[in-house]
C-alpha cells in the first residue's frame, strides 16, 4: 500500500500543506500518495504502544503517568525512545 | 463617489501632496541596485518564499508531558527537565542545499504554542478550532489561491490544514491534541495565574479598561516575556556545552546546602546550577540528533557532492555538541544553535545576535590566514544566515503577532560601534555582512549600525549602498548616544564607559547593555561583546498617546466604547496649561496601573517560567549561581515605557494650543463636536482604508466643519523646524524622560522612556477617534517617535531633523525616525554620498537612529493592488523590514501615506 508523502522518510516537509521528495527534489503535497517503495516515517500511530480513543488523539502507554499520558497518532516519533513497530 | 481627504483639501486650495521636495517622476521607478545571491542560496530562499508559517504540537507535548510529570519538583527543576524532554524530541530536518541547519521546529518556518504561557486563546476558540478540523478535508483551490496575497501567512484554513490566529497553519490532525494540551495549562499557565494576582490591585479595574480600550496595546509576561535583548554566545564558544557542564557540576559541590551569607536566595544556587545541567543536556540531545540524521542522510545520498556536504554537517555538531568550535564554520553552526535554542526556551521576538561581526571575527581573521576558508564561502554562509533569521516565526496570539510584530521576530544584527580599546569595531568580517544584506535582501536579520565618527568612510558609504536596494537597512543609530544612555542607565549597577561600549540594539531598537568577555582562540585573546542585560521592552507598553488626549479631551471617557475608562477629571480645561497638566496626570493613571499588573505578571513567569538556557549564557549567571529571576543577570534595570502616536500627540496639542488657546478662533467644544462627527468623514473602517489620504466624505456631510478641520490641519506641525510646535515636542520628552523613572519594575529598578512604535501605530490608530490635528477616525498614528504624521512635514528631510533634535535623546532607550525617498533622488554615487551625508547630519545633531524606505509610492499602491507580482518586495515598517504582502492592510496604508522626498 502507497503512504500519503508525509508519511515517510522520503518527505522533507517544508509547511503544513507541502514538502520535497528528497529523491527528485520535487515540491508535492504532503497528503498526495508516495511512490511504492518509500519508507514508513515512525509515527505515534505506527507504533504499537499508542492507543487511540477518538479521532488523532489516544495515550501512550510507554508513559509512566496514571492514568496514561496523551498522545496523538500523528505525531513524529523518530526521537522517541519507546517508539516500538 | 463621496470625495477624499485629498480631494477636500485640493477644492479648498490646500496642498497637502503627501510628496515634498519636489515632484516624482509619473512612471513606476525601481530601486538602483538589485544584487544577486549564491545559487545555493537562491535555491533556499525559493522553499522560504513558498513556505507558510506552520506551528507543530511536538514541542509542547514533549514539555507538557515531563512537567505534568514533575509536581512535585522544585520549580526551576521542573522547568529545566520538561524543557530538556522538549528539546531532546524534536523531530530534525535538514533540507537538501544547506550549511547552516537546525530549526525551530521541522517545517521550514516552523514554531509552535507555549501553553504554559497562554491557553486562553485555544481554549477560547475549541469549538471554532475543532469544528474547523473537523469539516476540512476537501481541496479548495480558491481558498489555497488566497495565500498568494500573504506571503506565509496562514490567513484562513484550506485543505486539512487550519489557520490559527491568521497567521499560523496546522495539521488538522494536530488540533485535538493542540486543544487537549491547552486544557491541562488551564489555572497554571503565566495568564490565568497573572490574571488571578492582578486583580487583586486597587486600580485593576483601570487597568483592565486600559486593555479593553486600547489605550495600551498588549501585556509581555504572558506574551512575550523576554526578547528585545542581545543575546551572549560567549560561554559556549569559550567552553563548549561539555565545559559548560562540568562548571556546573563543580559549582554544585561549592555551593551544595550553603547559603553563603544569603538566606534569601542562597540555597538556590544548587537547584539552578542543576537545571542549568539539564537544559544543557536536551540542547547537546537536539544537536546529536540533527548530527544523526545527517550521517542519515549521507547514507542514502547519491550526489557525491550532497554527501559531502552531510558528513560536514555530521562532523560539525558532533563535535560542538561537546566542545568549543575550532573553525569559522563550527563557531557560525553554534551561535545559529544557541540563538534558535533560546528562541524555542520562550515565546520570544527580538532575541538580538547582537554584533556577530565581532563575536565571529576571530575564526574569520584565524580560517582565512590558513585559508582554511575564503571570503566568498563566507559571504554564502552569511547569505544563508539570512534564510535562517528571516524563517524565524514566533507563534503567539494574533494581536501581538500582527498587530505588534507584523509577523516579524527583530533579530537585529549591529555592526559598527567601538571596540574593547576604543576604536573602531567595523573589521571585513562586518564588510561582508552588509554585502550578504545587499546580496541576499531579507527582512531579517535587520542590520543596526552604530554609526561613530570613527568609523571609516568605505564603511559608511557602504551602509549607503546597502540602503539604497530597498531593504530598509541598516538603520544607522547613534553610538556615542546609545552609550551615554547606557551609562545613565546602568551605572548603578556598576556599568563602566569601557563595558557601555559593548551595547548593541535588542529588538528593533532598544538600546541593551553588553559586556566585553574575553575569548581565547589558540593562544590569541580577543575580546568580543555580547548581550548581558535582561529583557526590554517589557514594561509598560504600548501606550497610545492620541488616545489619553482623547480622554483628556473628554473627561475620561472612551469615545469610540463610551466607556468611562479613567476616573472624570471634572475640569474646564479653560487653559492649554489645565490641559497639558491633566493629560500629564492622566498618563500617569495608565502608567500606574499598568506597572503593578505588568510586574505581577511577570513575577509569576519568573516562579515558573523562568530562563534557564537564555541566562546560562549570560554574565554573570554561571558565576553567580542565580539565573535572570533571581538577578543573576550583569544588568536588570531594563524594564521601560513605551510609547506610540508621538507625532500625533504633538500636533494635536499644537493644534489646541494654536486654535483654540492662543488664537481663540474656535472653542473646546467646538472642536469636540468635529472630532465626535468625524469632521463630517466616513470612519477608515467603512471603507476599509487607513491612511488619511484616502478618507471618505460621509454622503450626509454638510461641510459644516470644514473651516475648523482646515484651520486645525493647518496648525504648526511638528517635522517643519517650526520652534512653536517643536517646543511642545521637548516639553513632551522632559516630562516623559522624567516621569519614567517614577515607575518600578519588579526587579526593583526604576523604568525609563522607550519610543518606538513597531507596528501599533496600525491597531492604535485602528481604535482611536479623530484627533484635533486633524487626523480621522480610525486612520493610522505616524509611525516610530520621530517620524513625521504623513503629509505634514513639507519643509525637507533637514527641517525634520532639526525639529527631531529639540531633546535631549540620550535621556531616552531610543527614538525612532524613519524617511521616504524616491529612489531618483539618490541616484548614483552622488546619491549615495547625499544619503550618507544626511544621516551623518542628523547623528551630528543628536538624533538616535534614522533609517529610509527607498521606494517608489506608486510602486507601493500597485504592490496594493497586484500582491502576487510583489512576493520579494520590502519595506521598512518602523524598527524594523517586513516583506510588503506580510503587512497588515492599516501599515500599508500609513506607509504608502508616508511623505515620499523627491529629493535632499
Amino acid at each position: 500500500m502507497n503512504l500519503a508523502y508525509r508519511d515517510t522518510r522520503e518527505f522533507v516537509p517544508v509547511d503544513a500543506d507541502k514538502g520535497l521528495d528528497r529523491l527528485t527534489g520535487a515540491m508535492v503535497s504532503a497528503d498526495s500518495l508516495a511512490p511504492a517503495g518509500y519508507t514508513r516515517l515512525p509515527k505515534c500511530k505506527f507504533c504499537s504502544k499508542y492507543l487511540e480513543s477518538e479521532t488523532n488523539i489516544g495515550t501512550c502507554g510507554a508513559s509512566a503517568h496514571e492514568p496514561k499520558f496523551m498522545a496523538y497518532g500523528d505525531m513524529t516519533a523518530v526521537t522517541c525512545e519507546m517508539f516500538a513497530d | 463617489m463621496a470625495k477624499t481627504f485629498k480631494q477636500v483639501l485640493a477644492d479648498a486650495g490646500i496642498s497637502m501632496d503627501f510628496e515634498a521636495c519636489g515632484q516624482s517622476p509619473r512612471e513606476i521607478i525601481d530601486r538602483e541596485i538589485k544584487p544577486e545571491p549564491h545559487p545555493r542560496v537562491a535555491a533556499l530562499k525559493s522553499i522560504y518564499m513558498q513556505s507558510l508559517s506552520t506551528a507543530n504540537n511536538e514541542f509542547p507535548y514533549w514539555y507538557t508531558r515531563e512537567y505534568m510529570a514533575n509536581d512535585s519538583e522544585i520549580p526551576v527543576i521542573r522547568r529545566a527537565r520538561a524543557l530538556k524532554a522538549a528539546f531532546s524530541h524534536l523531530t530534525p530536518v535538514i533540507y537538501p542545499g544547506e550549511k547552516l541547519v537546525m530549526h525551530k521546529a521541522h517545517y521550514f518556518r516552523g514554531s509552535f504554542p507555549m501553553p504554559w504561557l497562554s491557553e486562553g486563546f485555544y481554549v477560547a476558540k475549541e469549538d471554532e478550532l475543532f469544528q474547523d478540523a473537523l469539516k476540512r478535508g476537501s481541496t479548495s483551490a480558491d481558498e489555497h489561491s488566497k495565500f498568494g496575497s500573504g506571503g506565509g501567512n496562514v490567513v484562513t484554513s484550506f485543505n486539512k490544514v487550519v489557520s490559527i490566529a491568521g497567521k499560523f497553519g496546522m495539521r488538522q490532525e494536530e488540533i485535538p491534541a493542540l486543544l487537549k494540551l491547552a486544557r491541562m495549562w488551564v489555572g497554571k499557565s503565566v495568564d490565568d495565574l497573572g490574571h488571578k494576582y492582578e486583580q487583586m490591585c486597587p486600580d485593576y479595574d483601570i487597568k483592565e479598561k486600559v486593555m479593553r480600550n486600547i489605550v495600551c496595546m498588549f501585556d509581555s509576561g504572558y506574551t512575550l516575556p523576554q526578547g528585545r535583548e542581545v543575546i551572549n554566545y560567549y560561554y559556549p564558544l569559550e567552553y563548549g556545552f561539555d565545559g559548560l557542564i562540568r562548571m556546573a557540576r563543580e559549582k554544585i559541590a561549592e555551593v551544595a546546602g550553603n547559603a553563603d551569607g544569603d538566606g534569601m536566595v542562597g540555597m538556590n544556587r544548587l537547584y539552578n546550577y542543576e537545571a542549568v545541567i539539564l537544559a544543557l543536556q536536551g540542547i547537546q540531545t537536539w544537536i546529536l540528533n540533527y548530527a544523526a540524521e545527517a550521517r542519515r542522510l549521507e547514507a542514502i545520498e547519491k550526489d557525491a557532492a550532497q554527501k559531502a556536504e552531510y558528513r560536514d554537517i555530521a562532523q560539525c555538531l558532533d563535535w560542538i555538541a561537546h566542545n568549543p568550535p575550532r573553525t569559522f564554520r563550527e563557531a557560525f553552526q553554534m551561535i545559529e544553535t544557541i540563538h534558535l535554542g533560546v528562541l524555542n526556551e520562550d515565546a520570544i521576538s527580538g532575541m538580538s545576535p547582537g554584533r556577530i561581526g565581532q563575536v565571529l571575527y576571530p575564526y574569520f581573521e584565524q580560517d582565512i590566514a590558513a585559508g582554511r576558508t575564503t571570503e566568498d564561502e563566507v559571504l554564502e554562509l552569511l547569505e544563508l544566515d539570512r534564510i535562517v533569521k528571516t524563517s524565524i516565526d514566533c507563534f503567539a496570539s494574533c494581536g501581538v503577532v500582527g498587530g505588534v510584530l507584523s509577523g516579524n521576530t527583530f533579530n537585529t544584527l549591529s555592526v559598527g560601534g567601538l571596540d574593547y580599546y576604543g576604536n573602531s569595531a567595523a573589521n571585513r568580517l562586518e564588510y561582508l555582512i552588509l554585502e550578504a544584506g545587499m546580496s541576499n535582501p531579507m527582512p531579517q536579520s535587520t542590520i543596526a549600525l552604530l554609526y561613530d565618527e570613527r568609523l571609516p568612510d568605505d564603511f559608511l558609504m557602504l551602509a549607503a549602498q546597502v540602503i539604497k536596494t530597498g531593504c530598509g537597512y541598516p538603520a544607522f543609530m547613534n553610538n556615542a548616544g546609545g552609550i551615554q544612555f547606557i551609562m545613565n542607565q546602568y551605572a548603578p549597577e556598576g556599568m563602566t564607559p569601557r563595558e557601555a561600549r559593548a551595547w548593541a540594539i535588542g529588538g528593533c531598537l532598544e538600546t541593551s547593555p553588553g559586556s566585553w568577555m574575553p575569548l581565547h582562540l589558540n593562544g590569541k585573546e580577543y575580546f568580543i561583546p555580547g548581550g548581558s542585560g535582561q529583557p526590554t521592552s517589557v514594561g509598560i507598553h504600548f501606550l497610545a498617546l492620541p488616545k489619553i488626549l482623547e480622554l483628556t479631551l473628554f473627561n475620561g471617557q472612551d469615545q469610540r466604547t463610551r466607556e468611562q475608562v479613567l476616573p472624570p477629571h471634572g475640569r474646564k480645561l479653560a487653559t492649554y496649561d489645565e490641559l497639558w497638566s491633566q493629560f500629564k496626570d492622566y498618563f500617569q493613571i495608565v502608567c500606574r496601573s499598568l506597572e503593578k499588573a505588568n510586574n505581577i505578571q511577570h513575577d509569576v513567569w519568573r516562579k515558573n517560567n523562568m530562563a534557564v538556557f537564555n541566562s546560562l549564557l549570560k554574565p554573570d549567571c554561571l558565576a553567580k549561581g542565580h539565573l535572570i529571576n533571581e538577578l543573576g543577570y550583569r544588568y536588570n534595570a531594563t524594564f521601560n515605557v513605551e510609547s506610540a502616536g508621538t507625532a500625533n500627540l504633538i500636533n494635536s496639542l499644537a493644534a489646541l494650543r494654536k486654535v483654540v488657546y492662543d488664537d481663540r478662533r474656535a472653542t473646546l467644544e467646538e472642536v469636540r463636536t468635529a472630532i465626535l462627527d468625524n469632521f463630517g468623514f466616513k470612519d477608515a473602517h467603512d471603507i476599509n482604508s487607513f491612511s488619511i489620504a484616502d478618507q471618505q466624505k460621509r454622503d450626509d456631510d454638510n461641510r459644516q466643519w470644514d473651516k475648523l478641520h482646515f484651520m486645525l490641519l493647518q496648525a504648526p506641525k511638528y517635522g517643519n523646524d517650526d520652534p512653536y510646535a517643536d517646543s511642545i515636542l521637548r516639553d513632551w520628552e522632559e516630562f516623559f524622560c522624567d516621569d519614567c523613572s517614577n515607575y518600578m519594575s519588579l526587579y526593583g529598578y526604576p523604568m525609563y522612556p522607550c519610543q518606538i512604535s513597531v507596528s501599533t501605530h496600525g491597531a492604535m490608530g485602528s481604535a482611536c477617534r479623530a484627533t484635533p490635528d486633524g487626523r480621522l477616525s480610525g486612520t493610522t498614528f505616524a509611525d516610530a517617535s520621530m517620524s513625521a504624521y504623513p503629509g505634514t512635514d513639507r519643509n525637507g528631510p533637514y527641517a525634520l531633523m532639526s525639529s527631531a533634535t529639540v531633546w535631549d535623546h540620550t535621556r531616552s532607550q531610543n527614538s525612532q525616525l524613519n524617511i521616504k525617498i524616491h529612489p531618483s533622488a539618490i541616484r548614483g554615487q552622488e546619491g549615495t554620498k547625499k544619503l550618507l551625508d544626511l544621516s551623518r547630519a542628523y547623528m551630528r545633531k543628536g538624533g538616535f537612529h534614522v533609517q529610509y524606505n527607498v521606494v517608489d509610492t506608486k510602486m507601493l499602491r500597485d504592490a496594493q493592488a497586484h500582491p502576487d507580482q510583489y512576493r520579494e518586495l520590502m519595506v521598512r515598517v518602523a524598527g524594523f523590514t517586513q516583506y510588503w504582502v506580510e503587512i497588515g492592510k492599516s501599515v500599508q496604508d500609513e506607509l504608502i501615506a508616508r511623505t515620499e522626498y523627491e529629493g535632499i
